[in-house]
């Protein structure tokens, strides 16, 4: 019987290939058992002389007994192959370093912008934009503050010389707040809207006090009594806790910025011992983050809205302050230092 | 500001600890900065009772006394007082004590007697100038008692950031006391005296007053006094002043800056004798000059507001006296002004003089024009006792009343925008406290209130929610979530390219460096960027900081020179606004860029720190999809108005282009500009303006069918005169080539005396079919044949 013989070959080629250790000794295996002149081939060949029954059975067995043959010499030719390595000659040491690939650092600033930024975009903001180089009236007129009022002492400004034929007085930015005023005098309520940006101080540096620094504003208006001094709270608690991962409570004290009534300074419960009083949080509790308040209407006026139609709150706070915090940088300095040592830790 | 705890326990009559008041404070009103116990420094000093006094022995000018210090403790001091007599209550300083002036008290011998202590003079207790006697107290004084308490020194100070909306009320001592007293919910009435009308004498011998200028002054009250006593204010008053760290003068200057820092009225005392006819508060006039009572000289301004007699500017209104009108030891009769002027005409005369005084402090804030009544009964008061003056007359000029005015508050908006229920009852109740009226309620709906005029930061409805907000306290408010449509935000592409673009370059290598944005023109000249086209600050922090960039790179070479301490190669960016100024028409401009700095560890003999920059820049460009075939590389002589050009080298660096206009330079830098940083050859930067940039990156992506049939590869090696640069030669290869050259590459490229070879990889292909080797060599003979034309090039074979 042909089916015999196959299965006969089969077993003869697998315990004969046990016994196989070189390579000659494979070739001879590989030529008898797969070979054009093999048995088994042989058998195949005289295939489409057999009745149709015995094909269908002969025919898939035969080549099924091929393929495993294949498969087995396959096998033993990578084992013989493996075999031949020597593998002490090859041997690396692992420990060694790698072969070198920089990548840059973006600035802790940047970093913390984008993850506010994600924070704020997933909450439904549009992200603003505008110039650090400013006019007095963006600065500080359209936002309340009065002409000869002693609030403009409150941000010490660098005022721009200016040419003597020039109508307008300009400045660098002493607050993000100015990008209110652009924003609104091209949009219409609702919206909610975040400035990111670098702002000015006059004013010495030292650790804890910078000229440049980075802020953060953040508006959001509604029609009268959509957006509330409640709303705030939750957004701000909503962001802190989303930032820092924890549930953070926001507490509200009252304050003064012209271009908000009511106005607030608001603090957060400290990061570090949950408000149980630590050395960052000076034994309060609260860390003070920044200012904010319920836009005042004499703003809404300025841009061109109608007084009481509208309401919403602003608030701004200093990403550089809050890099400090979240990194425990002690000097403000370092923020602008360009010390790459400081830079490639980020 | 600065506030004593005890007078303003006592004026506001609060019971509580100066901490719960803190609390309350930051919750409800101002932030308390601190609350320091006052550094009066005579913490061993003690009350003593001077029980006999007997000349020294051997000494003229000394007195052996008995003094007791306490319980059944005498002591045996030796004093040098001429004013010393038994039964005087005196202050003792005991062994031990350090006194304000750096003196330590010991147990000393004086002339053979052992002297236990020392009986303090008034100065040294550093309460005056007063040395040639001892200071005696009281004789209700308390034997042993802390003498520091007994005169009511030995007090804590409350530090309260008051902020400018409360300037007009809240500075002063009787302000804060009054919110205090609002926030301990007592009414108003508790704490406010009633003002008794003055009795002015019949004939009412006082200077005549005019006001010429009824905008800039808004009130003058002028009390006349004669046959004043000017002496040493008594223990209270000197010592109010010393809490508030001003330095006692005399009763009459004290009296003043004690009535200022209680009501926030300033208060100015002239030299009746001095005065010529009838004061006139008027504008200065043309070259009017005033010589103050610091002695400068001031040249005023027709803005600012003099106070005048018939002859001359006596005072700058509200800012400070001049010399010569004002008190003089020897001053009989004075004038005592209690006026009140226009805050923006005070604030603009302080800030054109650069005088901040207490006074101008005050006034620029707003005071209240119906203060003065109150103030000026305060002053005959404590003028007739304490200076023995007499009052001759009052001149009182006040032009305009100002009347409490009415705020219409409709109740819905409180809640409204504190998103909290606020009781209608409470709202009424909060304002009554404030010392508001509510004189009407209509309709459950909208009230009608009376705001005094001591408030002027409350005008409308929006001031007076928020005097609700802070009196029920913010922590009331419930954080809730607002009930609004889901919207999702609006890109910013601008600020979308910049995330992009920062971070392709931190991918690519290059740390983020942030610098200031200004410079010296120690920097402009090392950068060869002329002076002019940079805007100027008027008020810089130093000279070395008055320019406004007008490039990113000057201080990212300074950046790059203090790094070079630390890593011997490193890549580094910028990204931030530059300014210009345009020479003429003096237009300010800001742009966005990005600046980069490569250096390497080796020097750029061949422009390798060119090339290694270019390579990283290209990278940047393809990762942000900038279509970069827009952007030529061209000379940047031909850019000669460009102003960045000038620091880079002259022929290792190019200006970018596109379509004639500048985008952005490469390049390494000028030796000249390396020198003045104090750089070596081995640093390349570049510059960019980002919205250029962004406007040429690819909106939308498409794809391109991947090619079928494999492309050829064949090489070509072309030698031309060294002029010949690779992008004009590649220009005309794929041109040469075209439509089988799909691809060139170059991978060669050497010079060789006048001549350079090129050589190239070129792919040829179609996507319909293989290509023939006839189809390839007829292209690629056309691509030798021009080349050979238009360069003079020839293969290289």
């Amino acid at each position: 019987m042909i089916q015999e013989r196959i299965n006969k070959i089969a077993k003869e080629a697998e315990s004969s290939l046990s016994s196989v250790q070189t390579t000659a000794d494979l070739e001879l295996w590989e030529v008898k058992y797969l070979g054009r002149k093999s048995e088994l081939n042989e058998i195949l060949k005289g295939l489409r002389d057999m009745t149709p029954d015995e094909k269908k059975i002969i025919g898939p067995l035969g080549n099924t007994t091929k393929q495993t043959l294949f498969r087995i010499f396959e096998e033993a030719k990578n084992t013989l192959a493996e075999k031949s390595i020597d593998w002490e000659k090859e041997r690396i040491d692992v420990t060694a370093p790698g072969t070198l690939h920089t990548f840059g650092h973006l600035h802790p600033i940047t970093l913390l912008e984008n993850e506010v930024q994600d924070i704020f975009s997933s909450m439904g903001f549009t992200i603003a934009d505008g110039p650090e180089l400013e006019t007095e009236h963006n600065n500080f007129d359209a936002l309340n503050f009065p002409a000869d009022h002693p609030a403009r002492d409150m941000q010490d400004t660098f005022w721009l010389e200016e040419d003597k034929k020039s109508k307008e007085h300009h400045l660098l930015r002493t607050q993000t707040s100015t990008v209110q005023v652009r924003f609104m005098e091209a949009n219409k309520p609702p919206f909610r809207v975040i400035v990111p940006g670098k702002v000015f101080r006059n004013e010495a540096t030292d650790a804890s006090h910078e000229f440049a620094f980075h802020q953060f504003e953040c508006l959001m208006v509604g029609n009268e009594g959509e957006v509330t001094v409640a709303t705030f709270k939750y957004v701000a608690e909503t962001f802190f806790s989303q930032f820092f991962g924890k549930h953070v409570d926001v507490r509200l004290r009252p304050s003064f910025f012209p271009f908000t009534e009511p106005s607030f300074e608001f603090d957060i419960s400290c990061i570090i011992c949950d408000g149980k009083g630590c050395s960052a949080c000076k034994q309060t509790g609260w860390l003070e983050i920044g200012g904010a308040g319920m836009v005042n209407q004499k703003v809404f006026e300025a841009v061109g809205y109608k007084r009481g139609k509208y309401q919403g709150f602003a608030w701004g706070f200093g990403l550089t302050r809050l890099a400090m915090m979240k990194y425990k940088i002690a000097d403000i300095r370092l923020l602008m230092s360009s010390d790459l040592r400081f830079i490639r830790q980020f | 500001m600065y506030y004593p705890y005890h007078l303003i326990k006592e004026l506001s009559g609060t019971k509580k600890t100066k901490e719960q008041l803190a609390h309350l404070l930051l919750k409800h009103s101002f932030e308390v900065e601190g609350i320091e116990k006052f550094p009066h420094g005579i913490d061993g000093v003690i009350i003593g009772h001077v029980l006999s006094v007997k000349q020294h022995p051997d000494a003229d000018k000394l007195h052996v006394t008995e003094i007791e210090v306490g319980k059944k403790d005498v002591r045996t001091i030796v004093c040098g007082a001429p004013n010393i007599v038994e039964g005087q209550k005196v202050a003792v300083a005991l062994p031990g004590t350090d006194l304000p002036g750096g003196v330590h008290i010991t147990t000393a011998k004086l002339r053979g007697i052992e002297s236990d202590g020392m009986v303090c003079s008034a100065k040294e207790l550093g309460l005056g100038d007063d040395h040639t006697g001892i200071l005696v107290l009281d004789e209700t004084a308390p034997v042993g008692a802390s003498f520091a308490k007994f005169i009511g020194i030995d007090d804590s100070i409350i530090e309260a950031k008051v902020l400018p909306d409360r300037g007009s009320d809240a500075i002063a001592y009787l302000g804060f006391a009054r919110e205090i007293s609002a926030l301990d919910r007592h009414t108003p009435h508790l704490i406010e005296k009633k003002v008794k009308p003055l009795r002015i004498p019949a004939y009412n011998r006082s200077p005549k007053v005019v006001i010429e200028d009824k905008k800039a002054c808004l009130r003058y009250l002028g009390l006349s006094f004669t046959n004043i006593t000017i002496e040493e204010s008594p223990l209270w008053l000197k010592v109010h002043l010393i809490l508030a760290g001003l330095r006692p003068i005399n009763n009459i200057v004290d009296i003043t800056n004690y009535l200022m820092l209680l009501t926030g009225q300033p208060l100015h005392a002239f030299d009746t004798d001095m005065l010529a006819g009838a004061i006139t508060v008027r504008k200065a006039k043309k070259n009017e000059k005033l010589t103050l009572l610091s002695g400068e000289v001031k040249k005023l301004s027709l803005d600012d507001l003099v106070i005048a007699d018939t002859k001359k500017a006596l005072a700058l209104a509200g800012v400070m006296g001049g010399k010569g009108s004002g008190m003089s030891e020897t001053t009989k009769n004075i004038f005592l002004e209690i006026a009140t002027f226009d805050a923006s005409t005070i604030r603009r005369t302080k800030n054109r003089h650069n005088l901040s005084t207490d006074a101008s402090f005050r006034y620029e804030r707003g005071l209240d024009p119906n203060l003065p009544p109150s103030v000026a009964s305060e002053a005959v008061k404590l003028v007739t006792t304490l200076a023995h003056g007499k009052l001759m007359g009052m001149r009182d000029i006040y032009p305009t009343v100002m009347k409490p005015w009415k705020v219409l508050l409709t109740v819905d908006r409180v809640e409204k925008m504190l998103g909290t229920k606020v009781p209608l009852f409470e709202v009424v109740q909060y304002l009554a406290l404030l010392g508001l009226t509510v004189k009407k309620v209509v309709d459950q709906k909208v009230l009608e209130v009376i705001v005094p005029t001591r408030r002027p930061d409350l005008r409308d409805e929006w001031d007076l929610i928020e005097e609700i907000g802070r009196m029920r306290g913010y922590d009331t408010v419930p954080a809730t979530p607002p009930l609004l449509p889901l919207t999702p935000g609006t890109k910013n592409p601008a600020k979308t390219f910049e995330r992009e673009a920062k971070s392709t370059l931190a991918h690519i290598g290059f740390d983020e460096i942030m610098t200031y944005s200004f410079y010296g023109e120690k920097e402009a000249i090392a950068t060869s960027l002329p002076i002019d086209i940079h805007p100027k600050l008027a008020n810089p922090l130093t000279p070395d900081q008055k320019l406004l960039r007008v490039s990113i790179l000057p201080l990212m070479l300074r950046k790059t020179k203090e790094n070079l301490r630390s890593f011997p190669s490193f890549d580094m960016f910028e990204w931030g606004s530059v300014f210009s100024k345009q020479v003429k028409s003096h237009i300010l401009e800001e742009k966005k860029t990005v600046g980069l700095i490569s250096v390497m560890s080796k020097k750029s003999d061949d422009g390798e720190a060119f090339f290694a920059l270019k390579g990283k820049v290209m990278a940047f460009l393809g990762s942000l999809h900038i279509e970069s075939d827009q952007i030529t590389f061209e000379d940047k002589k031909s850019f000669s108005l460009f102003s960045l050009g000038q620091m880079f080298h002259e022929t290792r660096s190019a200006v970018l282009s596109v379509a004639g206009k500048p985008v952005g330079i490469i390049g390494e830098f000028h030796p000249k500009t390396l020198k003045a940083f104090g750089l070596e050859n081995r640093l390349a930067g570049a510059e960019f303006f980002v919205d250029e940039l962004a406007l040429l990156q690819k909106k939308d992506i498409l794809f391109t069918p991947i090619q079928k049939f494999p492309y050829a590869v064949r090489d070509i090696s072309l030698t031309c005169p060294k002029q010949v640069t690779v992008s004009a030669l590649e220009k005309l290869i794929l041109k040469a080539g075209a439509p089988l050259l799909k691809h060139i590459e170059l991978f060669d490229i050497y010079k060789q005396g006048e001549e350079k070879s090129f050589a190239f990889h070129l792919s040829f292909g179609a996507e319909d079919k293989t290509l023939s080797s006839d189809e390839m060599d007829a292209s690629f003979d056309q691509i030798v044949a021009s080349a050979s034309k238009q360069f003079s090039a020839r293969m290289r074979l």
